[in-house]
């Protein structure tokens, strides 16, 4: 396996958990979260936001109401449910955990 | 100058150059291709289309309102290509994998309208057989071609990565599409030529129009295992005639039956002069067996295998039954060539020759001995019976002993007293070899006062099988002598039945010919009749 493969397959597993915590912040429509993710280069192409949020949104823990825009066309912005925000919990509790559990071990050597 | 498209793209309308909308189009139609399983595909695909219309509108708005080859470039780039996006694992794996195997048409491995690769790829057959099949419809009635015709109107072309795999059954998940979306990227640059253009409506009819191929070409899939059967049944009951008539065929001794000229006596001929050559005989007869009634076999598996399908498949039959039939083929062929090979190597004669003393009436008389003209007229009592490669003399075998017929010849000479010679003839591996195969052959010449008793047949034992040996009598006359050949030794006369003297008696004429005698006025000699002239050397 290489570096390339383990870091895509890692970032893979805290995307949902990221696009739940943006969007959490505030509602917010696709370009926003790409925004938010480029810049913290957690995804190195767009594309791979939408088969996500539309698997999120299926799950029922996100959804969304469509809004006018004056600069194009309309968009579609995402709010969170009482079932995301629940998840979301979850998942970062899951996540302090690992991360506690990561340090202890590569910092020991 | 560009021609240029008007599209809507997520509600709104771009002013678009060809080169850039068939980019686009493309890049869209791989989209939906790697989304193919994705039960939210269309929800995506409308997304990624939104964004794409709100990029479109950043970039063109510097561009004069048009949307160029280039911003699609960077646009789909930063979108990235369907192979770049993160995995969505195992949810697309099992939505993708239980669509059915379904006939398209194979725009990759076509002639015409890729008709028989597409049949290939869904039965997983090599298209070439649906090709000979449409050939052979066509010849035969000429069905062929309205087949053909409907499958071309009525079946899809396989345009997407997910019709292909669909197409040869294989499950359309990420990695199976992704492993030929890589393979198509190498290879095919003219993907721009299945395009949709613009005018053309969007999803909502397409789809309906696709559902009706859909259904035709299931439907489509049952009458075509229909035909399999029907055609499987016809293999089947030809296979089996045909395997009948040959082991009839082979059961005919004679070959006359037919006229002389049907497959039975060429088969039988040929296994005879497999028998008569001794040489390796049982192994060439079963290769022989091998060869005829392999192809009969794999006709009958094949018609049992299209008739009732997978029920019926024996694990390997088709290789088993092919290596089968290319062994026997080799075998036969190495062993034919060594038994020709054998048979056409050196040839060799010896010969002895003695003086005939006649009395004063000048006159030689020629007689077979008693027991061959017994075995001249009974023939049923050997298992072999038939002609040697110039169909000339009848050969006997019996067991490895073999008996065959003495040749009789008669030449003018110009010496002054009468001769027999006593030629033998015979092939062998080498020279030795085929002088001493003349050795075996045993001959019988008594003269006494111008009376000869010759043995009109030959017999020998030879373990080594038939090596083309000959036994000829020559006889010279000088000029004016008198040759009575009888009924029996007239047999053996080496010229054709029609020349043959019809008078007992032949004169050596002055001028070298032989001349028949009238039997009832002996005198009359000098006076042909009857118009028999042998004109013999």
């Amino acid at each position: 396996m290489n570096t390339d493969n383990t870091l895509a397959q890692m970032k893979k597993g805290v995307l949902e958990m990221c696009i739940l915590s943006i969007i959490r912040e505030k509602d917010v429509y696709a370009s926003d979260i790409l925004a938010e993710l480029k810049r913290s280069e957690l995804i190195v192409v767009e594309g791979t936001l939408y088969p996500l949020l539309t698997r999120i949104k299926n799950s029922g823990f996100i959804e969304y109401y469509w809004e006018e825009s004056k600069a194009g066309p309309p968009r579609k912005y995402f709010r969170i449910t009482p079932a995301g925000t629940t998840t979301l919990q979850n998942q970062r509790e899951s996540w302090e955990i690992l991360v506690a559990s990561v340090s202890n071990i590569i910092n020991k050597q | 100058m560009k021609k240029n498209f008007t599209v809507n793209i997520s509600g709104l309308l771009f002013h678009i150059d060809e080169d850039a909308f068939e980019a686009l189009n493309h890049y869209l139609n791989r989209l939906r291709t790697h989304f193919a399983g994705n039960p939210g595909r269309d929800e995506i695909i409308a997304d990624i289309e939104g964004r794409l219309a709100e990029m479109f509108q950043e970039r063109s708005a510097g561009n004069g309102g048009i949307i160029s080859y280039d911003i699609v470039k960077e646009v789909t780039s930063l979108m990235g290509d369907p192979t770049e996006f993160v995995d969505e694992g195992s949810e697309t794996d099992s939505s993708g994998s239980n669509q059915p195997k379904r006939i398209f048409r194979d725009a990759e491995e076509k002639y015409l309208g890729g008709v028989c690769g597409g049949l290939g790829a869904y039965f997983n057959i090599d298209p070439l057989w649906f090709r000979i099949g449409f050939v052979i419809l066509t010849l035969v009635g000429g069905s062929g071609i309205l087949i053909y015709a409907v499958l071309w109107i009525a079946v899809p072309t396989a345009r997407t990565t997910s019709d292909r795999l669909r197409m040869r059954g294989e499950k359309v998940n990420i990695s199976n599409i992704e492993r030929s979306l890589k393979e198509e990227f190498n290879g095919i640059r003219d993907s721009f030529r299945d395009m949709n253009y613009p005018g053309k409506k969007k999803s909502g009819s397409d789809n309906a129009w696709n559902e009706i191929l859909q259904n035709l070409s299931n439907g489509l899939g049952q009458i075509l295992r229909f035909l399999g059967a029907v055609f499987g049944a016809v293999l089947l009951v030809f296979g089996m005639l045909t395997g009948i008539a040959l082991i009839l065929l082979t059961q005919v001794s004679d070959g006359q039956m037919f006229g002389g000229f049907v497959p039975s006596s060429d088969l039988r001929s040929f296994m005879d002069w497999i028998a008569l050559s001794g040489h390796d005989a049982g192994l060439l007869a079963v290769a022989t067996i091998l060869l005829v009634f392999t192809p009969i076999v794999i006709l009958i598996y094949s018609g049992l295998r299209l008739l009732f399908g997978k029920q019926v498949r024996i694990p390997s039959a088709y290789s088993v039954l092919f290596s089968i039939l290319i062994i026997s083929s080799i075998v036969m062929a190495f062993l034919a060539i060594r038994i020709t090979s054998d048979l056409r190597e050196d040839h060799a004669e010896t010969s002895v020759e003695e003086a005939i003393v006649t009395g004063p009436d000048r006159k030689v008389t020629l007689m077979l001995r008693d027991d061959d003209t017994t075995l001249m007229r009974d023939d049923d009592t050997y298992s072999y019976f038939l002609f040697d490669e110039e169909a000339r003399l009848p050969i006997v075998r019996d067991g490895s002993s073999y008996t065959g017929m003495a040749e009789l010849e008669i030449h003018p000479t110009r010496d002054s007293a009468a001769t027999i010679q006593v030629v033998r003839e015979a092939l062998g591996a080498s020279r030795k070899n085929a002088t001493q195969n003349t050795l075996q052959i045993p001959y019988h010449v008594q003269c006494d006062s111008g009376k000869c008793v010759i043995a009109g047949t030959f017999t020998f034992n030879s373990p080594e099988g038939w090596r083309n040996q000959r036994l000829r009598y020559v006889v010279r006359l000088p000029e004016s002598y008198i040759l009575e050949i009888n009924k029996n030794s007239k047999q053996i006369l080496t010229v054709p039945e029609e020349f043959k003297p019809s008078s007992p008696l032949l004169l050596i004429n002055s001028n070298g010919r032989i001349r028949s005698m009238r039997t009832d006025n002996p005198k009359a000699a000098s006076e042909p009749h009857g118009g028999h002239t042998l004109e013999m050397m």
